[in-house]
């Protein structure tokens, strides 16, 4: 039987996109069997804090071909001025990832700019920005329990997740530090957010030291936190519609991610069989599945229900393993074709995530295409025929999508004045919309068709486009000519919800426990349940 | 001069390009000549800037000698991304605004220009087929003080005052 890949016009709808599941292709997996594989070690070359938890400290990572340091500074923060929001203007930590070990006149000057986040300024030894923020309803109550000599309860720390989230992760470029493509040489940033990634790593790190350093600040005599209820504790992370742009601004890279996460799931559906290693594999991962559903908690009306379906469908998924036959032919599809039958989109995502967990030496490698040469630019050396053609092939969604009333295009995408960040605007009801930035791909492809009809075919496009300014934007995008690189869904519509986008993103990261707080903000969770340095050699759960 | 990242200048100028009232799908090419300019150590950003402030027209390409219409010169980043568009490269262009921005089209040609140095105001413009010594590439684009203020002026011509109505629900 053909098995082929699942068409973009099924994968890039935004209601599948915003079900989509973290796996073992997801940016923090791969960064956690990099570390393993790679032998990397860490150490804690500076900690000067003091009993209110204020100073600084610098966690160490060393990898095969160089090192990197995370820089943290720890503030005392009023509780009336702890804010998630991107206009916040102080944190109870804030950190930067710094290219090797920092010297004392680079820890000088750090202290003079990473405080401040974006008002700041950062060189090309700096990696990386963030800050983060002590989790309300369990700080106190840890640093207070370690204090007494006690430990926290399980239930408690489940219920959240997380000590302190981060409330922004900078990357690439900004604020001066160093783009992407000045990296060339380091192994670590060919691949996607691995920089990132090794940032939120380091200061979970920093996170559970500090809680442990408030407890004995305390009481010489505090306990430790126990090691599994330690390894409970991820990196909480709050953001928002700053994210959402990302997925339209980077088709390439975007494009990239979804292949490689469906080529993924073809090679395990082409399979002819399943070992008695990747069955068993298969069914710890639904028990931790199972275990992940039953921590993750949201409040909000569109998540409760979707979290609902999803344990459901984990529930069905282990009812449907009892009758699998892993001996039949192609026994990863027939279970692949039971799910999409019997499924919601929540658990043909999970199933997704489950079928590709036991097959690392299959799809492992995938994570090496998902990086993208965003400097390329599609060349409009063709004629109008050839442009027509493409877009009635590959947007035929965006040819059908209404742009009949105000509600189908209520919303405009536009920058802040004051924080510089992307949010989105009524177009009907307050003023701006003739500053709309370019997420509207949809429409822009239906106006370019049309614009089109007129001209004939053996037009040169090249000709065209130098008399016809306005549709280059959407003709380059349909010239790339990228399967998987558009959103097929309409990002100006009333009924849009920027979270679907958010959590996409979020997926590929690693993220769990999505949260969202409004249609346009979510708490998740990074590295929840991973090994902590000590830990990864022997930790069967980064499954190499 | 202002050190910025080149991710931070492709997104300066992007916005400076949309700012002057240019369509974004311009925007997103100048900014991208922009960076490749200054990897080589080239002042780009001037160049954009004196681009955006000088009115430019569209060529008309014709064989082999490409003249401005009307009185304007020709507008430099729509003769790059025509060139690079069509892969028409003419041997004399101009008089051209801003005739820097046609360097990174050109990798397997040499631009000659009046007077030899990087001009300032529009200029007749030669291309011959001799393949030519490239600067090295560095990562750091140093932004002139005028040009830098200059073109924050027009990208800020694209940002829009937040409002009350898409603040809410945006987070606590």
């Amino acid at each position: 039987m053909s098995i082929d890949l699942r068409p973009p016009e099924r994968v890039m709808r935004l209601a599948r996109m915003g079900s989509a599941h973290p796996m073992r292709l997801s940016f923090l997996r791969h960064l956690l069997r990099r570390f393993v594989q790679e032998g990397w070690s860490f150490d804690r070359p500076v900690w000067e804090i003091d009993a209110h938890g204020v100073g600084r400290a610098v966690y160490r990572a060393k990898g095969p071909d160089r090192s990197y340091s995370l820089v943290a500074f720890a503030h005392e923060l009023p509780d009336d001025m702890r804010s998630d929001r991107v206009i916040a203007e102080a944190w109870d930590a804030t950190f930067c990832l710094f290219d090797g070990t920092p010297t004392e006149d680079d820890l000088a000057r750090l202290a003079q700019n990473v405080p401040y986040q974006e008002a700041g300024r950062l060189r090309s030894s700096e990696l990386s920005l963030s800050r983060a923020n002590r989790s309300v309803r369990l700080w106190e109550y840890v640093v207070d329990a370690l204090a007494k000599g006690q430990q926290p309860e399980a239930q408690r720390l489940a219920e959240v997740g997380y000590l302190m989230r981060t409330t922004a992760v900078y990357g690439s470029g900004k604020f001066g530090a160093a783009d992407r493509s000045a990296l060339s040489a380091h192994t670590l940033a060919q691949a996607p957010f691995q920089i990132e990634m090794l940032n939120v790593y380091l200061i979970r790190c920093f996170v559970m030291d500090l809680v442990e350093h408030m407890a004995r600040a305390r009481n010489a005599n505090a306990a430790v936190l126990d090691p599994a209820l330690r390894r409970q504790c991820g990196i909480g992370n709050s953001t928002g519609l700053g994210m959402a742009p990302f997925l339209v601004n980077h088709p390439r890279l975007l494009h990239a991610w979804i292949q490689a996460r469906e080529t993924a799931l073809l090679r395990v559906r082409q399979l002819p069989s399943a070992s008695t290693a990747q069955v068993t594999a298969l069914h710890d991962a639904l028990l931790a599945a199972q275990r992940n559903a039953a921590d993750w908690h949201s409040e909000h009306p569109l998540q409760v229900p979707k979290l609902a379906h999803l344990r459901q469908d984990l529930q069905a998924i282990a009812q449907q393993l009892q009758h699998w036959d892993p001996h039949a032919s192609q026994p990863w599809n027939a279970l692949w074709c039971w799910g999409e039958q019997h499924l919601s989109l929540e658990g043909q995502e999970q199933l997704l995530a489950l079928l590709i967990e036991p097959h690392g030496a299959l799809v492992d490698t995938l994570c090496d295409t998902m990086a993208a040469d965003e400097t390329q630019r599609p060349s409009a050396q063709g004629d109008i025929g050839t442009l027509r053609q493409r877009i009635e092939q590959d947007y035929a969604w965006a040819l059908r999508c209404e742009f009949a009333s105000q509600e189908d295009e209520a919303r405009f995408w536009y920058v802040s004045q004051n924080k510089l960040e992307p949010r989105l605007g009524q177009r009907f009801e307050e003023p701006g919309a003739e500053r709309e930035y370019p997420l509207d791909v949809g429409r822009a492809v239906q106006r370019l068709h049309h614009a089109l009809s007129q001209t004939p075919d053996d037009t040169r496009l090249a000709r065209w486009l130098l008399h016809n300014e306005a549709h280059r934007w959407a003709a380059k995008r349909v010239l790339a000519h990228l399967p998987y690189a558009e959103i097929q869904d309409n990002l100006v519509s009333q009924a849009l919800l920027p979270i679907d986008m958010l959590r996409c993103k979020l997926a590929f990261f690693g993220a769990s426990h999505f949260d969202p707080r409004s249609d346009r903000w979510v708490r998740i969770c990074l590295f929840q349940h991973a090994p902590f340095p000590h830990e990864l050699e022997h930790d069967r759960t980064i499954a190499v | 001069m202002t050190e910025l990242s080149l991710s931070e200048l492709f997104s300066l100028a992007r916005q400076a390009t949309r700012g002057a009232g240019l369509d974004w799908g311009l925007a997103d090419d100048a900014a991208a000549l922009v960076v490749t300019l200054h990897r080589h150590a080239l002042p780009g950003a001037p160049a954009l800037w004196s681009l955006l402030r000088t009115p430019a027209s569209p060529p008309e390409p014709r064989a082999q000698h490409w003249l401005p219409d009307g009185a304007a010169a020709l507008c430099g980043l729509r003769c790059a991304l025509y060139i690079a568009d069509s892969g028409e490269i003419p041997t004399q262009l101009g008089p051209v605004c801003a005739p820097l921005l046609l360097w990174p089209v050109l990798a397997t040609h040499t631009l000659h220009w009046e007077g030899g140095q990087i001009p300032a105001a529009p200029c007749l413009v030669t291309i011959s087929p001799t393949p030519r010594v490239s600067p090295p590439q560095i990562q750091r684009a140093h932004l002139p003080d005028e040009a830098y203020r200059g073109l924050q002026q027009l990208a800020a011509q694209t940002h829009v005052p937040e409002s009350a109505l898409s603040r809410r629900g945006a987070g606590e």
